[in-house]
């Protein structure tokens, strides 16, 4: 077990020196650069931008840019951003729990409602109910994020007053204004995930259902309740809990269109905002930090099954 | 989990949520100004901004040497009084005893030059080409700098109203080196305070300002919020208290809501389409090479239906560098009326009855519906236009690379109107990405850098104007308006043509 695991983790630093290597080299071919940006609005001659690209280092070539921004990194400096020469570490660090909390909350969101209506409308396979949550569940997921999140601000924010049009309070300042400051971008969030895990619940509870172990229960006389959450639902869950951890994984990448909705400072608006700037050390360090939560999550999901499984851990 | 426990969470989430919803949204307190931008601003440095948002912060943060009210004329600032000697070559400037930077050293002569050195000789600086006409900075005394040009250049007095004017303490600036930018020391009514990256700059009172009488805020606090529809939503809603840049299309419901109050200025700038006549490989094509071409193109676009269809009618339809109404438009030359036949006519003796070309957009919704129609206008002319959407930093590395035929482009205006044409048209431009060469504009270009005199400079920009207008190495087409909403609980803003919010004596209404 300890072995496999080690294992594990000696394959996620290649990964990360190949996901930042990819990146790198993507922003490096998109044309245009930082100070290329800067003659937009500021009257620059050649000289000046020469200069500029001199003193950014951006006139250095690709592999010496590559390693004097990889050796800050191992030494714990993931530099300056071009843009706002804010450090890049600690505009990171002031992303990363809005992004966890966004991300957290949408799961809660997604788990709390999409596994229920899933289970109901395996219950009720082929009822008017079923179609009614599956229906829904589909909505949720084509409602464009933007579309809904602008929605969902003038109605309960513009005409009803309930909740802030946007902006972001952490937990720590205040945490109730903190949750209630979050709901409506959650919400939004969650739209999707909750019909991907609302379809996903549904047809594992269905395969479950037909189970001899679920006929057993039942014969003896267990209430439906019972059969329902603790024999069937129990084992439905688990390719359900893998795919929620994906999703979570994917959440904690940013999610650039309700964080610019609700104006929410988190990873995917830094990161999106980072790209059409060209401020690289701001892109490679989200990108670095992103790929270690995913791998990280990947990695508590093979501890987990291996854990569970004894087939993983033999081999 | 037992269904008894998932139902009891569910149930104490919900009342959790019930409490939450009075406790939260609590308004701030009444001395702090809240504005939404519609961007985060970039380096909190004077030297190294570039963006129009990081200006509106400066605005409030860092004093410049002069500014200009609403009507464009020049007011004192840190500045009291400025002479420019006979010949413009010299501008002696007179800078007041009375004003302090926010480490509370005082802002004399001394200090100005050494800001204005920092900002010429640093090489990050982005000022290094606006401050470029001086050649040397003379301390005479305690409150007198004079300042040597290399040549004569009037517009010298309009960058030091923008951030080449913004004295900052040079020396904490030079030993920060670029970390100045995270714990900037102006001299302006309000200090640095804090600044989380996407998410908020706020601003405190600085009561050593010397006019501190006229900021009636503790605290100004400047919030992006990129999406227009939910900027305005937020400023209705009391999350701020004024936006900046509301667009054309939720206006309607911006009037009619009463909590707000609108203000509104024409900008400095202008949009225009640049067309590549002399850059590179993509300028050899028939709209780069033939003028009729480019005139048949401009015949084919009705300015007025352009600006209903996109702007809802609220923008300004201009064909010059210059909005009109400003000082510097030149009235004898006003836009053609849209002439389909005769752009027919034009291209039929050009040779090229189905003229093509591509048109690069950045990729915004304005621009995207701006080149929209305009390839269905110019196409009832026989033109057909390829549009071609990239990003905005794409778009500018192509275009300085000749790497285009023609681009649909917008400039935010600067208060002198050399700022507006002279690195665009003149030969030596740095912006001059079409790479036309005009020597009567070069000429007249040069010389209006030289008077003082208004009715000289006219003359000089009109006969430069003549000549874009017949040449057509880009044809303009509107003037954006800045529109700000704010609340109605908020007195005495002026909207400037510049599309600053200045916070000076703008404050709450009288209880």
């Amino acid at each position: 077990m300890g072995r496999y695991l080690l294992h594990r983790l000696a394959l996620a630093i290649p990964t990360l020196l190949v996901v930042s290597i990819v990146v790198f080299v993507l922003q490096k071919l998109l044309p245009g650069d930082a100070a290329t940006l800067m003659t937009a609005d500021a009257d620059l001659s050649a000289d000046d931008l020469t200069r500029i690209r001199a003193a950014l280092g951006l006139d250095k070539s690709w592999p010496v840019q590559y390693l004097v921004w990889m050796w800050g990194v191992v030494q714990g400096d993931f530099g300056t951003s071009l843009n706002t020469k804010l450090p890049v570490l600690e505009v990171i660090l002031d992303k990363l729990p809005v992004t966890f909390q966004l991300a957290s909350m949408a799961i809660v969101i997604s788990v709390g409602i999409g596994v229920p209506l899933g289970v109901i409308a395996a219950l009720k396979r082929g009822s008017a109910v079923d179609y009614g949550v599956n229906a829904a569940g589909l909505s949720g997921l084509s409602i464009p994020p933007f579309w809904f999140g602008i929605m969902l601000i003038l109605a309960f924010s513009v005409e009803l007053n309930w909740f802030p049009a946007s902006g972001y309070v952490s937990p720590a300042e205040d945490f109730w204004a903190s949750l209630h400051t979050m709901i409506l971008p959650a919400i939004v969030l969650a739209s999707e995930n909750i019909a991907i895990l609302m379809r996903h619940t549904r047809s594992a509870m269905l395969g479950v259902l037909k189970q001899d172990y679920v006929r057993t229960a039942r014969a003896k006389g267990l209430f439906e309740r019972v059969v329902v959450v603790r024999h069937a639902l129990r084992n439905a869950l688990i390719p359900v809990i893998t795919l929620g951890a994906i999703e979570f994984g994917r959440l904690l990448g940013g999610a650039v269109l309700t964080e610019q909705v609700f104006t929410i400072p988190g990873f995917g608006k830094l990161l999106v905002d980072g790209v059409f700037t060209r401020d690289y050390p701001i892109v490679q360090g989200v990108v670095l930090v992103a790929a270690c939560c995913y791998i990280a999550l990947n990695f508590l999901a093979d501890a987990a099954y291996a854990s569970v499984n004894p087939r993983i851990r033999a081999r | 989990m037992r269904f008894e426990t998932l139902r009891r969470f569910a149930t104490a989430s919900l009342i959790a949520l019930a409490f939450a919803a009075p406790a939260a949204h609590a308004q701030p307190a009444q001395n702090t100004l809240r504005i939404g931008l519609t961007a985060d601003p970039d380096a909190l440095d004077p030297m190294l901004g570039r963006t129009l948002v990081g200006r509106m912060v400066f605005s409030s943060m860092c004093d410049t040497l002069v500014d200009y009210n609403e009507k464009l004329e020049f007011v004192p600032r840190l500045a009291e009084s400025w002479q420019w000697a006979a010949n413009g070559k010299t501008l002696t400037l007179r800078i007041r005893a009375n004003a302090f930077f926010h480490d509370g050293s005082p802002v004399d002569a001394a200090a100005v030059k050494a800001s204005l050195d920092r900002a010429r000789s640093n090489p990050q600086s982005l000022r290094r080409s606006e401050l470029g006409p001086i050649a040397e900075t003379v301390v005479i005394d305690a409150q007198t700098l004079r300042l040597d040009l290399r040549s004569a250049f009037i517009p010298l007095l309009a960058q030091f109203a923008d951030r080449g004017g913004m004295i900052v303490n040079a020396k904490p600036a030079e030993a920060a080196g670029q970390e100045f930018a995270r714990n900037p020391i102006c001299a302006g009514p309000y200090r640095f305070a804090e600044r989380v990256a996407q998410d908020r700059i706020v601003l405190q009172r600085f009561d050593r300002h010397w006019e501190k009488d006229q900021y009636h805020f503790d605290r100004v606090v400047y919030l992006p919020i990129p999406d227009a529809t939910v900027r305005l939503a937020n400023v209705q809603a009391g999350s701020v208290d004024m936006i900046e840049r509301i667009l054309p299309t939720d206006l309607p419901n911006a009037r009619r809501d009463r909590r707000l109050k609108l203000a509104d200025a024409v900008e400095l700038g202008w949009n225009s389409i640049i067309i590549n006549t002399n850059n590179g490989a993509k300028a050899d094509n028939v709209l780069g090479k033939d003028k009729r071409v480019r005139e048949a193109l401009e015949l084919s676009l009705d300015r007025d239906i352009l600006n209903r269809a996109a702007h809802a009618g609220e923008f300004v339809v201009g064909n010059q560098p210059f909005a009109p109404g400003t000082p510097y438009y030149a009235k004898e030359l006003p836009p053609k009326p849209r002439n389909v036949a005769r752009a027919r006519e034009l291209l039929r003796e050009a040779g090229v009855p189905n003229a093509s070309f591509t048109l690069m957009v950045p990729n915004d919704t304005e621009r995207n519906a701006v080149a929209q129609i305009i390839q269905q206008m110019a196409r009832e002319a026989g033109f057909d236009i390829k549009l071609q959407v990239v990003d905005f930093a794409t778009s500018i590395a192509m275009s300085q690379k000749g790497d285009f035929e023609a681009y649909l482009l917008s400039w935010s205006g600067r208060v002198d109107p050399d700022g507006n044409v002279h690195t665009f048209f003149h030969s030596t431009g740095a912006q001059n990405d079409s790479k036309f060469v005009s020597p009567i504009i070069d000429n007249a270009l040069d010389k209006a850098r030289e008077l003082t005199d208004p009715g000289e400079r006219l003359k000089l920009y009109s006969a430069a104007t003549a000549v874009l207008l017949d040449e057509r190495p880009r044809i303009f087409t509107y003037h954006r308006k800045w529109f700000f909403a704010y609340s109605s609980r908020l007195s005495d803003f002026t909207a400037n043509p510049d599309g600053m919010i200045r916070v000076r004596g703008l404050r709450w209404n009288a209880q």
